[in-house]
């Protein structure tokens, strides 16, 4: 027994899929590598690691469904926070407004190159990218098809997600407008209320669905193509294949 | 208790996958057969990589500090702001609430991430066995809290978006702004370098032994639900 199961493909055909379904039926805890067994949880509960109580997944109702409407909204929000003024001031009859990505045009200004570089990658390209990425996934999960790539790409997306930074720009801009307060008058437009919903919405959609569930359903929807593409090779095999003939006349 | 590791399994980094490895392919791993990431049981280099990153962060700080974030320019006549000069701004404007603010994420938090990190690596590097559990909070702390700190830089740039009012009053943003946006990430860098699962590992018990996982799959926690988010 020991034996078989140190070489990987050592391992005799009918222990194979008992071993796939145990190593599929485990988790590891992801900030002290503790082995759990995965038990089904009540609806709006967490799993965590016994040991260092970090949380292992989550169950939540109709989860693809809620994440993919959030983002959907997210998305819709992003684009309008972006049209707008974000912030006008006046002082003495002279007025100036900025938008969004004017904070990056300031960095710039001044030859600040690269960190204006990275400030449009935090608090714009990072984020849209994250959205788009979490749409390229949910969707076609919602309608049970498959895109090319979309375990890398929802890979990437999980790796952006300490960078994206809207939610400090947000309060960055209050602080700002705390500055600002007692020399000059300060008017909020549609962008900052945008901004801030959309903030609340990003909020909202990381409440909906967990990581780990994420890639369950990912990885469920790859064996079921696997499986597909088996049974069609199956097919394709003329001697024996019993459907095929009536495949081909209707 | 008993860890992937020292089940002979490893959990993809990027997807959680459980993947079985043979004692060789620990030191040279393949790809997840999930997402196709380079699994590793433990983050490589995971001690010198976080402490590189900090020393970069620290040195970087100094600038930050010395070089003005930005410069005002009032009717013609120029003021160059340092980050702690921000701070006395706020607070003699009795803004105290956003100078505490401000003095949090410019001063403390970089100052006190410095000192936790260094704690951390310092416990992994010495084997320290005693409050691991504190030790991993930290480490979520620190790793939570970091990126707060980015604020400074991004008040900077929208103030200077803002005020351009001609002769009246212009805000520019100064180098040091970016000597400071450096820091943040660097020390950012630093912690994801870091992996917490060197907190618990014990030297005695390290990584290896392929055992067979259906007869593991018995002396294996269950996972504990909380219903309380």
């Amino acid at each position: 027994m020991r034996q078989q199961s140190v070489d990987r493909d050592g391992a005799s055909p009918q222990h194979r899929p008992v071993v796939e379904s145990v190593l599929a039926s485990l988790v590891a805890c992801h900030e002290c590598d503790l082995l759990h067994r995965k038990v089904e949880i009540e609806l709006g509960a967490v799993a965590r690691c016994v040991r260092c109580s970090a949380s292992l997944y989550t169950k939540k109702k109709n989860s693809i469904d809620r994440a993919l409407a959030v983002g959907v909204a997210a998305v819709i929000t992003f684009v309008i926070a972006n049209c707008f003024p974000f912030i006008t001031i006046s002082v003495s009859g002279n007025s100036q407004s900025m938008s969004i990505v004017s904070a990056v045009f300031a960095l710039s200004r001044e030859g600040l190159w690269l960190l204006a570089l990275l400030s449009f990658g935090f608090i714009l390209l990072f984020p849209l990218l994250r959205m788009a990425g979490l749409l390229y996934i949910l969707l076609p999960l919602r309608l049970h098809k498959r895109l090319p790539g979309m375990e890398a790409v929802f890979r990437y997306t999980v790796f952006l997600s300490p960078w994206s930074m809207m939610e400090i720009y947000l309060f960055g801009a209050i602080v700002a407008m705390v500055k600002l307060a007692s020399m000059a008058n300060i008017e909020l437009g549609y962008s900052f209320w945008a901004f801030a919903l959309l903030n609340v919405l990003t909020v909202v959609s990381l409440q909906m669905i967990d990581n780990h569930s994420l890639w369950e359903f990912i990885s469920d929807a790859k064996k079921q193509e696997q499986q597909r593409e088996r049974e069609q090779e199956a097919r394709a095999q003329p001697t024996h294949a019993p459907g095929y003939s009536h495949g081909v006349v209707s | 208790m008993l860890t992937a590791a020292q089940c002979g399994l490893v959990a993809c980094p990027a997807c959680g996958t459980i993947t079985r490895l043979t004692v060789e392919q620990f030191q040279n791993p393949p790809k997840c057969q999930l997402c196709f990431a380079r699994l590793h049981s433990r983050k490589p280099m995971s001690v010198q990589r976080s402490w590189a990153w900090l020393t970069a962060g620290v040195l970087a700080y100094l600038p930050a500090n010395i070089f003005p974030i930005m410069i005002t320019t009032v009717f013609g006549k120029s003021e160059p702001n340092t980050i702690i000069g921000g701070f006395f701004v706020l607070w003699e404007m009795k803004s105290y609430l956003i100078a505490i603010v401000v003095f949090l994420a410019s001063v403390v938090v970089p100052v006190l991430k410095f000192l936790a990190v260094s704690y951390l690596l310092i416990s992994i590097q010495r084997r320290f066995q005693h409050s691991r559990y504190d030790r991993t909070r930290l480490f979520r702390m620190t790793e939570f809290i970091g990126r707060w700190s980015m604020i400074d830089v991004f008040v900077v740039a929208i103030l200077a978006a803002l005020v351009q009012i001609g002769s009246i009053a212009q805000i520019d943003p100064g180098i040091g702004a970016t000597a400071f946006g450096a820091t943040v990430i660097f020390t950012m860098l630093s912690a994801l370098a870091l992996d917490p699962r060197l907190l618990w590992d014990d030297p005695s018990t390290a990584t290896g032994v392929s055992a067979d996982p259906t007869a593991v799959s018995g002396a294996v926690q269950v996972a504990t639900a909380d219903r309380s988010l």
